[in-house]
């Protein structure tokens, strides 16, 4: 099996050039206000770049960047980013594609994984950008109050099993304790277990998190921090995600075989593609799924600045 | 000796992790004939709906009478079990069908409908399998009927060969697995592919009323044996979903019957597919309010209950000895450990700390008083109040020097009867001789005692909040009601008080009572918990939460009037024909979330009319500084229902709560101020309140 | 409805129960407010600022600073060597491959603390070794490094075979301590063997600490997880602890509450080592660079109470 700690990834220069390998033949990224998705979109060099603007943004006509802007109508991950992906033309067997992650509504970023694989590509390089500070601090909202459903993202829906004595529930816990919450009671008999993105993108990340995660403390029913059900992973690194995910899900097997899984990741877009990347590699078409608890609206901006540019390469299985 | 590293006793607050005695020791109290069980009806073959509030036990409820538990009383006879209880309960739970992937992708709702339905013909029929193989476990009737079983199942399915050459229940409930997860797959491909292609293999209710049959009419040991879906988490299925399942309640077949569990808020929809009739409750269901039946049979058991659970969780976690003290005692020490507020008085420490407070100034209830007089007595609005004497007069018989609760009841006698126009000084005059009278010959009777005894605990939190403190919620028995007998509520408000008691520095448990900060912040906690995680999914739930807001802020401004016209107030009725549609409508999200508990309706004999009485969930109350024990109802007009519960009448609720409260504040009551000529009298009538 | 003290110290309560290990019960804190000044009227409320102060402390337990310590091995120490070994072969994910290839680099590898024996960055390595199963011989002091052959002969390496020095360390401030390593050890290895690999890596630093580092020394390279910027820096004007509309706060009280203070604890250095103003600290001690006011505890000195102490480097001076 894969070790995930082994995957490439480095810091690109927020202000100097770019090396000049570094570039691809198609560049996506998801459409938001934010300053430091803007400058990254500039900032890349690709044969074509493509802007993805979601509808949970609610962005008007008049609010649309320039340039190849595909507006997607339907709100269903799947759909979406399948009539989206038509637009992009033939990528080619050496074509090199980059997805900036950053902007991304968490699902259909899920999603993409999952289409990108089935697409038979084997390699795709993410890019994140990390804001100097989220507006707020410890009272920073992101989604809007009025959450739909908490439900299984498409492509991530497992075969699931009648005995449900001994399921768990992973959350990788973010900022917006109300999903952690969600998510955690949509799941109410099974066990919980929450990664928090440690080491954090910013020194004092980590502990408001863990702040506003106790607010979510009765749903999952362990005191926040419990050592036996919290566990660490890089807020910046995707591959440590899935490493620490395998970790995790092993050690629950070896104890007691899990019935069946659910995966849920509120926290850090690397983090999200993290659970992602695990669950193409390792957990398709057993009793796994991903869970989320969809919004109808997101806040579009929540952060100021650019503090630093990450570059994955991920390495997805053959089909 | 406690300390820290021992942890929180009660930090588990969750039904789904109490152990099992726990729960029976919980369930084992209910009064009525055969307990639980009873309630539950598992016999009946009308199908329930139980319907209860986060933390009722509903679950818990249920699983009770699945057949893996029902097992545990002999585990090594279980059929001996099944023929006792005459029935059989399948439990699923309907979060584990994961069913919101059943839409969308491209399909059409209809091949959807068909898909779940074929879906839940398979999972319903595992487990009903799964259960009488393990059943029969000792007992060899089934190993001779087995491949008859077999074939007759595998009748009404269509292919494939796995199903059909299947003659042990084992071989045939993993054939049908098989199925199933030809159908995961295939739907959960969909969302790629968008394309799915499911392949039908039996009809409706072939394998969900159809096994059961088979297997009643082929095993006698089964014969007359209820085969009880136990459908649980209703919630999770959509609107569509549940009037399939409302379709299978009605067109339900011999030997089966249905108990649908649902949180409060979880029934979409009645109608069903037979042509889309709904089902009604009475002719097609019943419904079992779990709520509602714990508050009312349990008044007396659910105390006991709750202190003996807190003296398991203490032994439990090493804050008490296990053996050597009799429980009695320890249950007696639960009140010691909390500082107990005086129910009837404030006790003599807190009276000398005001005496001493304000023992250079005016006592701040008098000091309103006389404030409000003189702009009585100013406008011509205080009865025989002419000169700044009257008002010294008037204030200084009410004095009670070291009983300020007292003072409070006369200043509010006075109050009432300024409302009523009595002459002021010779009111304040007989107020003294009745709180004289009341104090040395320990009246209980007559019109002082009456108010005294009413409006005690109004009174109290009015003086402690003129006398800046915080309000009161203490005391085990406090906790114990504000959580309206569900032990979920009560542990969390102990959870809370118990982690403040430990950042305080205290040592909970031990010598010391737990303090009242410590009590006092964590109630207020348990209230924002609550409040806060009641704020709903979808449309129209912030609103509903809204309203509840504006709601406790006009109790509380009642409550800390000068005479507030109900007593103990956190209830309300209306006439429910002149509630306006989205008034109506969040004022059952209100109750589906517990955030409202509905007390009674009444019908007038005479005119129709329908007043629907609610009151606040006590856990709330806190939030507003108001009781957690309910006493008066206030009436609401239709356009105060509507200010409070209506978004689009909101704006006008500021305007309608301070005409309300005019009319319980001094010196004018709500009466339109005019310059009075003497030897008037007032021009308006007074209302029906006092 | 709660004043704003309440909401403070449920904060801090909320804190204590999660991720500051007990370490601030309000006894603590009241015993730490009590050496603030009470309330004058038109004066500052010391107690209110400084409690505001403490909810913006940032701690990392000792369960945090064990994750640290991985989290340095596994992306500073050990992903670009791993990096390398990958392109050089062809991209390969083979993990015996790579794990074979690693082996040797990491023999060839030796980690020192900076600082003496007895302070954190020697500390550290302990957890260091533990948390990444290292063995014991890949471990050294500084005293170890050069073998001076009593003097006699010139000074020679004790571990020819070595490629790569790194150098752990807790915090790093002003860069002051880089610098004198680089100047007295450092310096020295570059000499012996040019091709050395010799690495400062550090668990937190300030943006101005590691640019003196980089600039400054001999270091091949220079790192750290954790890089505060001006911002972590309390009382400027980039400060992100103020300027968020908090009512009843202000950011000049603040300071100057700190510098009174301050000024009594450590003249030299009213508001932390440099004038970091830092509100930062570690399970195992809180760096001088943070405000005295949070820290300061020595028996010879003026009374008072920190929250979060700080072991002092030098009891008396010898």
């Amino acid at each position: 099996m894969i070790d995930y700690t082994v995957l490439y990834k480095r810091v690109l220069p927020v202000n100097d050039n770019w090396p000049e390998e570094v570039r691809w033949k198609v560049f996506i990224s998801a459409y938001t206000e934010a300053a430091r998705v803007q400058r990254v979109f500039e900032k890349v060099s690709a044969d074509s770049r493509h802007w993805l603007v979601l509808p949970e943004y609610g962005f008007r006509g008049d609010e649309l960047p320039p340039g190849n802007a595909f507006v997607a109508e339907t709100r269903h991950e799947g759909e979406c980013i399948a009539r989206f992906w038509e637009t992009l033309g033939t990528l080619g067997p050496t074509g090199s594609i980059c997805i900036d992650i950053t902007g991304f509504v968490r699902p259909y970023l899920i999603f993409l994984i999952r289409w990108l694989m089935e697409q038979g590509i084997t390699v795709f390089d993410a890019i994140y950008s990390e804001p100097v500070r989220y507006a707020k601090r410890e009272l920073t909202q992101f989604s809007g109050e009025r959450i739909a459903e908490v439900r299984q993202v498409a492509g991530f829906e497992g075969v699931h099993g009648t005995d449900t004595s001994n399921d768990v529930l992973i959350i990788g816990s973010g900022y917006d304790h109300q999903l952690i919450a969600h998510a955690a009671q949509s799941k109410d008999n099974a066990r919980k277990l929450q990664i928090f993105g440690f080491p954090s993108l910013r020194a004092d990340m980590y502990q408001e998190n863990v702040l506003r995660a106790q607010q979510a403390e009765e749903a999952v029913g362990w005191r926040t921090g419990d050592q036996a059900n919290s566990f660490f992973a890089s807020a910046y690194d995707p591959f440590m995600t899935a490493h620490v995910l395998r970790g995790i899900v092993s050690a629950q097997n070896s104890r007691k075989p899990v019935t069946n899984l659910y995966l849920c990741p509120l926290s850090t877009k690397p983090m999200v593609l993290g659970f992602a990347l695990y669950y193409v590699t390792e957990r398709l078409n057993g009793p796994t799924s991903i869970v989320f608890p969809f919004s109808s609206s997101y806040a579009r901006e929540t952060s100021k600045g650019l503090s630093r540019i990450w570059l994955y390469r991920v390495e997805l299985p053959r089909t | 000796m406690a300390t820290n590293s021992q942890g929180n006793p009660f930090n588990i607050t969750k039904a789904v992790d109490f152990s099992d005695e726990e729960i029976s020791n919980y369930w084992v109290d209910i009064p009525t004939g055969g307990g639980f069980l009873e309630m539950a009806k598992p016999t009946s073959p009308m199908p329930m709906l139980i319907l209860g509030g986060k933390g009722s036990g509903k679950t818990h409820l249920m699983r009770r009478l699945s057949y893996p538990v029902r097992r545990l009383d002999r585990p090594d006879r279980p059929l001996d079990v099944v023929a006792a209880d005459g029935f059989l309960g399948i439990y699923m739970r309907c979060g584990g069908l994961n069913s919101a992937r059943f839409s969308g992708k491209g399909q059409t709702d209809e091949a959807w409908a068909e898909v779940f339905a074929y879906y839940m013909e398979l999972w319903f029929s595992q487990l009903v399998l799964a259960v009488v193989r393990d059943v029969f476990t000792g007992n060899d009737e089934l190993a001779r009927a087995e491949a008859g079983i077999c074939a007759s199942v595998s009748a009404v399915v269509d292919g494939p060969e796995g199903v059909q050459t299947a003659d042990t229940l084992r071989a045939l409930c993993d054939s049908l697995g098989a199925l199933q997860q030809e159908v995961d797959a295939s739907v959960n491909n969909c969302a790629i592919t968008q394309q799915m292609d499911v392949r039908i293999r039996t009809n409706r209710g072939a394998l969900i009323f159809g096994v059961p049959r088979i297997l009643v009419e082929r095993l006698s040991c089964l014969s007359g044996c209820l085969f009880v879906y136990l459908v649980d988490e209703f919630e999770n299925l959509t609107e569509r979903q549940q009037k399939y399942v409302n379709t299978l309640i009605r067109e339900k077949v011999s030997p089966c019957s249905f108990k649908i569990g649902a949180r409060l808020y979880g029934v979409r929809t009645y109608s069903t597919y037979s042509a889309d009739e709904d089902n009604k409750e009475g002719s097609e269901f019943e419904v079992l309010w779990l709520d509602e039946r714990l508050r009312k049979q349990r008044r007396n058991h659910y105390r006991p209950f709750a202190r003996r659970l807190v003296v398991r969780r203490l032994q439990e976690y090493g804050y008490l000895p296990t053996t050597s003290v009799p429980a009695k005692a320890l249950d007696a020490s639960l009140s010691d450990w909390f500082q107990q507020p005086s129910t009837t008085d404030l006790p003599a420490s807190e009276r000398a700390a005001i005496v001493k407070k304000y023992a250079r100034s005016e006592r701040p209830y008098f000091a309103a008083l006389r404030a409000k007089l003189l702009e009585g007595m100013r406008a011509r609005a205080a009865p025989g109040i002419s000169a700044e004497g009257d008002v010294d007069r008037a204030v200084g018989n009410l004095r009670v020097h070291d009983r300020p609760l007292l003072e409070k009841t006369n200043v509010f006698l006075l109050y009432k009867d300024w409302y009523r126009h009595r002459p002021l000084p010779e009111a304040s005059l007989a107020i003294a001789r009745a709180c004289h009278e009341f104090v040395s010959a320990d009246v209980r009777t007559g019109r002082y005692w009456d108010n005294f005894s009413h409006f005690k605990g109004d009174l109290l939190a009015q003086l402690y909040r003129e006398c800046d403190q915080k309000q009161r919620y203490l005391g085990i028995d406090a906790f114990v009601d504000m959580s309206g007998s569900l032990p979920r509520n009560f542990l969390v408000v102990l959870k809370h008080v118990f982690a403040w008691a430990m950042f305080g520095g205290e040592r909970p448990f031990g010598d010391v009572p737990v303090s009242h900060r410590a009590q006092r912040q964590g109630v207020a906690e348990a209230t924002e918990w609550f409040f806060r995680d009641a704020r709903t999914v979808g449309i129209g739930g912030r609103q509903a939460q809204e309203s509840i807001g504006r709601l406790g802020a006009l109790f509380r401004a009642i409550r800390f009037s000068d005479k507030p016209s109900e007593c103990s107030c956190i209830g309300f009725s209306f006439d429910s024909a002149e509630a306006s549609d989205a008034a109506r409508d969040h004022i059952r999200i209100a109750e589906q979330w517990s955030l409202l508990i509905r007390v009674g309706t009444q019908r007038d004999r005479n005119t129709e009319r329908v007043d629907v009485k609610y009151q606040l969930n006590p856990m709330l109350c806190p939030r507003w500084d108001l009781p957690i024990y309910r006493r008066g109802i206030l009436a609401l007009t239709p356009g105060e229902l509507n200010a409070i519960f209506d978004p689009a009448f909101a704006e006008g609720f500021q305007g309608l709560l301070e005409a309300r409260i005019a009319r319980m504040t001094a010196p004018f009551f709500g009466r339109r101020r005019r310059p009075a000529k003497r030897g008037d009298t007032p021009l308006f009538s007074d209302d029906a309140h006092d | 409805m709660a004043t704003l003290r309440e909401r403070l110290l449920a904060k801090i309560k909320s804190l204590n129960e999660t991720v500051w290990e007990g370490r601030a019960t309000e006894p603590a804190v009241r015993d730490w407010l009590e050496g603030f000044d009470p309330v004058v009227p038109g004066g500052d409320d010391e107690r209110l600022h400084a409690l505001y102060l403490l909810s913006n402390f940032v701690y990392f337990g000792s369960r945090e600073v064990r994750a640290l310590l991985e989290a340095m091995y596994r992306d500073l120490y050990k992903y670009p060597i791993v990096e390398s070994i990958r392109k050089a072969n062809d991209n390969t994910t083979d993990a015996a491959v790579i794990a074979s290839l690693f082996r040797p680099e990491l023999t060839r590898t030796r980690f020192l603390g900076v600082g003496n024996p007895a302070e954190s960055g020697c500390h550290l390595l302990y957890y260091f070794r533990q948390e990444n199963a290292l063995p014991r011989n890949l471990f050294l002091h500084t005293h170890q490094v050069f073998d001076r052959h009593g003097g006699m002969s010139p000074v020679t390496l004790r571990w020819p075979e070595v490629t790569r020095y790194v150098f752990i360390d807790d915090f790093c401030g002003s860069g002051r301590q880089g610098v004198a390593y680089s100047r007295d050890i450092v310096d020295d290895l570059k000499r012996l063997k040019a091709d050395l690999f010799v690495a400062y890596y550090v668990l937190v630093a300030t943006s101005d600490g590691i640019r003196v580092v980089r600039d400054q020394t001999a270091f091949d390279s220079a790192q750290c997880l954790y890089e505060l910027d001006t911002s972590f820096r309390c009382f400027s004007d980039e400060s992100r602890f103020f300027g968020n509309g908090q009512e009843g706060i202000e950011k000049a009280a603040a300071e100057r509450t700190c510098r009174k203070h301050g000024r009594r604890l450590w003249p030299e250095h009213p508001l932390g080592y440099d004038d970091c103003q830092l509100l930062m600290g570690f399970h195992h001690n809180t760096p001088d660079n943070t405000l005295p006011i949070i820290w300061y505890d020595d028996p010879d000195g003026p009374p008072w109470a920190p929250i979060f102490r700080r072991y002092p480097k030098v009891y008396g001076g010898l």
